[in-house]
């Protein structure tokens, strides 16, 4: 178990805690700063259509006072507009300054305001403005009246009527019948029916077939054919309808009717006989002030329906500037708002002065809103006079003014100002107030929030690193913990997780909706909408805290598939299930003889084809084919299944091969895993193993048994020393007698040289025994075998001269450097000189070569030498330990020699060749050459 | 004369060392076990110790353990172990030298014989001229051109000399037939033949107790020759 570093319960409360403060203050913050980066007003104006204006300014703004701000300007420059709208309202509806609902309205005039500065067309309908107000308030109504056309003639006159003569075109009546129905239609045509068909002629002695089609539901629909061809059949019918044709008065109404002049609809009603005419007339609320019907003043249905839409419009602009007037009245009469003006105008002759304050001085007006109020505007557009202190300008004061012109002359002279003590609680004194509060706190507020954020997001990575691994106090190791919410199943909480989120997003949508409003229309409530945005930020980062770390902690556990509700459904049923029908079919599948085993997968697999193969038969007679299919599918399934059992099958087999293979390369100890493994597959891998550990027995042992040799092979030498010590010192001694009789000196030299002999052969044997048992250890380094070869020579130089034995070097001087133990490739070479030495012919030559292989990898050493005893012996046999040449050869020597080099040359990664051929020895040495 | 103590189980080897070195006129002293050898060693006046190392009682090498631990005396071991690791044992527990069992006896004597010139004369030596090489017991004095090996003159040929002086100059490092060759007869090298290694063989018989253990003079096998540095 690793070392974790943990939290301590106190600690993990702690930090989390600072977190979701932290998320608390961010998202106060930045709430706070969105709350007051603008003010949202109520405001009368076309160009708000929603009837609300929200001005917002530079969060990092440098103007200190909000009077210097463009905001202030903007809103100023609305308020002016307002104002100007105000004044007009009060124009048309005070008189002397204050509201009179008996004001006399001329609709004609009132509509034409804005035509004529000095209407002259005044009309009879003229009416009190409170009718008119009240009239739009209970209700301006036109009703759908149906009339015979006789009446509705003698009702609205026909003095101008229109008569057109009726030649229409074939184009303009499929213009026509598809925009003015079938009745329309049908008065404005002669039109007869013929034997199921409406006919129709035109002036132009055209005819027209309209047959009614009627479809599956039963509605009809009409359609229209052209025909020139008249046939004198049905010229008795047509004459039959004329009597009721009129022409001319079918032409009036057609046109009222296509001029949208309040006629729905002419038709001919078939039970009264008559045709009817259907049109918009008013009801008429209110008389006239002259107590008369409307009616009574027009002359004709134009002029009354002219008068209707005239009133109509008198009425809607009359209630709307009313009710603009109450809601400018509130807020810039007198009192109500931090602006002060005054308007002083020429009107009709008379001069006007439109104010809102208590009392303005008649003279020196100027001066006194230059020095009374904070921000000033006077304007004369006569004398081009245009002073300020505001960012408005001369242009923008103008177009203001400019689109009612009516109501302000250019002789108008205008004085406008704000007092920036804001006495009054208006809008200004609102806006002031919140960029009081923003200018000096948005960086602190900014500061403050992305602190805040820093320090969540520290905490947030710092807590997942360490979540889950709890510390007791005091104690340094600390452990994975998981508590209870992390036993969820993972998907529940997933779900639970993603469901808070939708939650929460759908809350914040709602919220901010909500906060917007409340923002909107409450701006005092900035503050709270800040702190409880706050905690609800602080509310989402906790439960996002709850799911987020609980999936750290499941990820550390490894326990999210483990606690996941599919991995208990696999752990808990699936590999349960899949053990239990495994293990009894293992059992019998082991327990069975190996004929049953071979059988019974390709029993299976015959079965199983045999018998869907029998399905797909019959399937191929009697079924659809989408079975078929199934019978296919099921098939390749169990086929592959099968299939993959003997792959599996054949992969443990390979694992037996391979570890056979390593085995017999001499890891005797690899054991090949049975894991897995069933039938003849486990049966084979057990008798490998136990192979494997058989030969490891036997190795260990058959080294055992070489130490134990060698070991008893040095402690026999050492005992045997001692007491050869004792016979080299006698006989020493003996010699230094000077006894020269024989045969006893010669008994003394044979002890000489028998002891030392023993001497040599027990050295030998040590040496022999050890090299053989490998324990040796080998000291390898570059060795030049030039100068090997010429230091050995120089060693036996003199050895060599007492045999007469003459060497020629067949080596060139260069060096050639391999690869051995400076002393054991010594012993080699003393040893084979040693036995030139010995047994070499006297007065032969003894030739050494030295070759380089081709592609100069190993280099080649032969010594040849003529033995002094014929060799009637095989070449293996001279290494062979204890076997010599000849045993009669000579009493130097153990046998040993050529054992022990052809030994220590093949420690030293060489071989070692000896070549009889009559009495001709030739050893040859082959050692690989290190490259420069 | 010094006076030599002798210590083996085998009596017939100590008894036959007594007789090789009464000859050179020592005083011996026998003992046949390590507690016996220790025991005499505190009683008399003894200048070098010859000592097996198997004996019963107390064995060579931790009989050489307890006398190092107040003598300095040469102690030579005389084994029949033969071993490498067996010789490295002896010399690091304090034996001067280490002879093999079965011995020359005329190696023994001159081993001896060493042994007590460097206990008894050579320890004071310490006056040096510049043209004096010294490496152990062997001394070269470059202006009088003598050689002395344990105080004993050793007479060389000039070659001889030469290329006993180069080895002796650069101790340590190894010098190849060819290199020796160039140095000494300042002719390049071709074909350098045996030459140089016969000379080198005579150096050793000369300079050396047993020229195949050499203690001086060493051969490094297919590199070139070397004085060891001492």
């Amino acid at each position: 178990m690793k070392n974790h570093r943990g939290l301590t319960k106190g600690k993990s409360v702690l930090l989390h805690g600072m977190q979701q403060f932290a998320a608390f203050l961010a998202g106060m913050c930045v709430v706070m700063l969105i709350a007051h980066s603008f003010a949202s007003f109520a405001i009368s104006n076309p160009n708000y259509p929603s009837g609300r204006v929200t001005y917002d300014w530079n969060l990092f703004s440098r103007e200190n006072n909000f009077d210097e701000t463009t905001t202030f300007d903007a809103m100023l420059m609305n308020s002016l507009q307002e104002i100007i709208r105000y004044n007009v309202a009060k124009s048309q509806l005070e008189v002397n300054g204050q509201f009179d609902g008996s004001k006399i309205i001329d609709i004609q005039a009132f509509a034409n305001r804005k035509d004529d500065l000095s209407p002259e067309k005044k009309s009879e309908a003229k009416y009190a403005l409170e009718d008119l107000i009240k009239w739009n308030k209970y209700g301006f109504n036109l009703e759908l009246q149906v009339m015979p056309m006789e009446s509705f003639i003698t009702y609205f006159g026909q003095q101008d009527m229109q008569i057109s003569p009726g030649y229409v075109s074939k184009k303009q009546i499929n213009v026509l019948s598809k925009f003015l129905g079938e009745s329309t239609f049908s008065l404005l045509f002669r039109s007869c029916e013929v034997y199921g068909y409406d006919i129709y002629y035109d002036d132009a002695g055209g005819l027209y077939y309209m047959e009614s089609v009627y479809d599956e539901s039963g509605t009809s629909s009409k359609v229209f054919t052209y025909s020139e061809v008249d046939d004198g059949e049905q010229e008795n019918k047509v004459d039959y309808l004329n009597h009721i044709y009129r022409p001319e008065l079918y032409a009036y109404l057609a046109d009222l009717l296509l001029e949208g002049l309040g006629v729905a609809d002419v038709y001919i009603d078939t039970e009264r006989g008559d045709i009817m005419v259907s049109a918009y007339i008013l009801q008429e609320r209110y008389k006239t002030v002259d107590e008369a019907w409307l009616t009574d003043i027009a002359v004709g249905w134009a002029e009354y329906w002219k008068l209707v839409l005239v009133l109509q419009e008198t009425i809607e602009d009359l209630s709307y500037n009313y009710n603009e007037y109450l809601g400018f009245k509130e807020r810039f009469g007198e009192g109500a708002t931090n602006i002060a003006y005054t308007f002083e105008m020429f009107m009709m002759g008379e001069e006007v002065r439109v104010s809102n304050m208590a009392t303005t001085p008649w003279r020196g007006v100027d001066s006194y809103f230059k020095t009374h109020y904070g921000r000033y505007l006077v304007y004369h557009p006569e004398t081009m006079t245009f002073e300020t202190n505001t960012g408005l300008t001369e242009e923008e004061v103008f177009n203001a003014f400019s689109s009612y012109e009516y109501a302000y002359p250019e002789t108008a002279e205008i004085w406008l100002a704000v007092d920036t003590a804001y006495p009054v609680n208006d809008q200004f004194a609102q806006a002031d107030a919140a960029y009081r509060f923003l200018h000096p706190a948005a960086y602190i507020l900014l500061i403050l929030g992305v602190c805040s954020l820093v320090v969540w997001l520290v905490l947030f990575l710092y807590l997942s690193v360490m979540t889950g691994y709890r510390v007791e106090k005091g104690e340094k190791n600390a452990e994975l913990t998981l508590n209870w919410f992390d036993a969820i199943p993972t998907e529940i909480g997933l779900l639970l997780g993603g469901a808070s989120a939708v939650g929460m997003f759908y809350t914040v949508l709602i919220i901010m909706d909500i906060g917007g409003n409340i923002l909107i229309y409450t701006t005092a409530n900035r503050m709270k909408v800040s702190f409880l945005s706050g905690i609800y930020v602080m509310f989402a980062s906790a439960v996002f805290s709850l799911f987020w770390y609980s999936l750290i902690r499941r990820i550390k556990g490894h326990t999210i598939w483990k606690s996941s509700l599919l991995g208990m459904l696999w752990n808990g049923v699936f590999l349960k299930a899949a053990a239990t029908v495994k293990k009894p079919f293992l059992k019998v599948y082991d327990n069975s003889s190996t004929f049953i085993q071979c059988m019974l997968p390709a029993t299976g697999i015959i079965v199983t084809n045999f018998i869907l193969g029998w399905v797909f038969f019959r399937a191929w007679f009697y079924w659809r084919l989408w079975y078929l299919a199934v019978v296919l599918l099921v098939m390749v399934l169990v086929n592959g299944v099968i299939i993959a059992i003997w792959f599996t099958d054949s992969l443990k087999r390979k694992r037996i091969v391979d570890g056979i293979a390593k085995i017999r390369d001499g890891e005797v100890t690899y054991q090949v895993s049975t894991e897995g493994m069933h039938g003849e597959n486990l049966k084979l891998a057990q008798a490998v193993n136990s192979i494997g550990e058989g030969i490891k027995t036997a190795v260990e042992t058959s080294m055992k048994d070489e130490r134990l040799k060698a070991d008893l092979i040095t402690n026999v030498s050492h005992d045997i020393k001692t007491p050869l010590t004792s016979i080299i010192n006698y006989v020493d001694l003996m010699k230094r007698e000077k006894i020269e009789t024989e045969p006893v000196k010669g008994y003394i030299e044979v002890l000489d040289a028998k002891s030392q002999r023993l001497k040599q052969l027990t050295d030998d044997l040590v040496e022999a025994s050890k090299i053989s048992s490998g324990n040796i250890t080998l000291i390898m380094e570059k060795i030049n075998l030039t100068e090997l070869l010429n230091q050995s020579l120089g060693e036996f130089s003199e050895k060599f001269e007492e045999k007469r034995l003459s060497v020629i070097q067949g080596f060139s001087t260069e060096a050639v450097n391999i690869e051995a133990d400076s002393r054991r490739i010594w012993r080699v070479v003393e040893n084979l000189f040693g036995n030139i030495y010995k047994y070499a012919l006297e007065g032969t030559r003894v030739y050494i070569d030295m070759e380089m292989s081709e592609e100069e990898k190993s280099v080649v050493l032969s010594i040849k030498n003529i033995s002094a005893q014929s060799l009637n012996i095989q070449a293996e046999e001279l290494t062979e330990r204890f076997i010599r040449g000849d045993v009669s050869r000579s009493t130097e020597g153990s046998g040993l020699g050529l054992s022990i080099a052809k030994n220590l040359t093949q420690l030293q990664n060489g071989r070692f060749d000896i070549y009889l051929d009559g009495d001709l020895f030739k050893v040859t040495l082959t050692f690989p050459v290190i490259s420069e | 004369m010094a006076n030599i103590l002798v210590c083996d189980d085998d009596r017939q080897i100590v008894e036959a060392i007594e007789i090789y070195l009464k000859q050179e006129g020592y005083e011996i002293y026998k003992a046949y076990d390590g507690e016996e050898a220790i025991k005499i060693l505190n009683k008399e006046d003894i200048h070098l110790l010859i000592m097996d190392v198997m004996m019963p009682k107390l064995d060579g090498i931790r009989a050489t353990l307890k006398i190092r631990e107040y003598s300095s005396i040469p102690i030579i071991i005389l084994s029949a172990k033969s071993e490498d690791m067996d010789k490295i044992l002896g010399l690091n527990v304090g034996a001067d030298d280490y002879v093999t069992k079965p011995f020359n006896p005329l190696e023994l004597i001159a081993r001896v014989k060493s042994n007590l010139r460097r206990y008894t004369k050579l320890g004071s030596l310490n006056v040096e001229d510049n043209a004096v090489y010294r490496i152990g017991g062997l001394c070269m004095n470059d202006d009088t051109k003598e050689v002395t090996v344990d105080e004993e003159p050793v007479r060389l040929t000039p070659i001889e000399y030469s290329i006993l002086l180069l080895l002796v100059k650069n101790p340590g490092r190894v010098f190849s037939i060819d290199q020796i060759y160039e140095n000494i007869w300042n002719e390049e090298a071709i074909g350098a033949d045996n030459t140089v290694a016969v000379h080198i063989r005579h150096i050793r018989e000369k300079i050396e107790i047993n020229p195949k253990e050499p203690r001086y003079l060493k051969v490094v096998w297919g590199v070139g020759y070397k004085v060891e540095k001492q």
